[in-house]
């Protein structure tokens, strides 16, 4: 059997990224998801799946998932976040949703996710998640979004952000 | 053992809470009650029984560290759910899901090998514990 080494598997990442090119998703984006992939092997799992994938749908949904590990392979420290209570769970998803509801709002004002998507660089299906999520939004998600449309501080401040 | 609740696993409880997956009777009576053997992992029965918790596996192979606690027939709309946890010295709870189809599931592992990554590098963010 013939052995995967990490050599094969980088340039095997590199052609993803090709592929990932010729789809028209943004060179920021392929660039740090192929950096990524690099260094954390289910990135590169995923940047697989979507190599093989057919279907527009799931190869969305990876894309966004992509994102997300993007996003995640950012942080390079330990965060002591805060405690929150289960009970408080469904008051604080519904704050989020309304925040979201509203910047959604602005978003559509300014040309739509799509618009968006090519102003921030964030892939649109990443966007589409970031606003149908009930999850809270991230910081620079929010600030690359702010930057694009030029928004306030005040029109994406919010308690639950991480 | 101590049971760290991280943000991913934060994230997706305010998403399954949202979307109504579960009641809150049940997650009192049953899902909290059940994450709480981590305290006494491996000793707690329940860990013998396969369709309770298992082995995290992608395409047939083990991930490291990682395992799922497994609930069959949850909330209204009687859905399987999942919650990664990994045995790290401490259980880290992860992203919890419902379970749907096989290409979903194995991105769901493909993620939470990277958060088992990130906890053994000391880049997540802690939530506080469940006691």
């Amino acid at each position: 059997m013939k052995t995967h080494t990490i050599a094969d598997r980088n340039v095997e990442l590199i052609e993803i990224g090709h592929q990932m090119k010729q789809e028209r998703l943004s060179n920021t984006f392929v660039a740090t998801a192929v950096q990524t992939a690099f260094q954390y092997e289910g990135v590169y799992d995923l940047m697989k799946m979507w190599s093989e994938e057919s279907e527009k749908k799931e190869k969305d949904e990876i894309i966004a998932d992509i994102q997300d590990m993007i996003d995640e392979c950012a942080q390079k420290e330990k965060i002591e976040g805060a405690y929150i209570r289960f009970d408080d769970l469904g008051k604080i998803a519904k704050n989020i949703r309304s925040f979201k509801d509203n910047l959604r709002m602005i978003v559509d004002k300014k040309g739509g996710i799509k618009a968006v998507a090519e102003l921030t660089g964030i892939p649109q299906p990443s966007l589409s998640r970031f606003f149908s999520s009930n999850t809270m939004p991230r910081r620079v998600t929010l600030l690359k979004i702010a930057r694009a449309l030029n928004l306030g501080q005040v029109q994406i401040a919010t308690e639950w952000s991480r | 053992m101590e049971i760290i609740i991280t943000s991913w696993a934060l994230n997706s409880y305010l998403e399954l809470k949202h979307s109504r997956v579960f009641t809150d009777e049940e997650y009192k009576k049953v899902i909290r009650p059940d994450v709480l053997r981590l305290r006494d992992y491996p000793d707690d029965p329940k860990f013998e029984n396969d369709k309770f918790w298992s082995i995290a596996e992608m395409d047939s192979k083990k991930i490291e560290d990682g395992y799922k606690m497994k609930w069959h027939q949850v909330g209204h709309g009687k859905v399987q759910l999942r919650l990664p946890v990994g045995l790290l010295g401490d259980a880290f709870l992860c992203e919890a899901y419902v379970k749907e189809n096989p290409k979903a599931e194995k991105r769901r592992m493909a993620r939470f090998k990277v958060h088992l990554e990130k906890i053994r590098r000391q880049e997540y963010t802690e939530n506080g514990r469940l006691t």
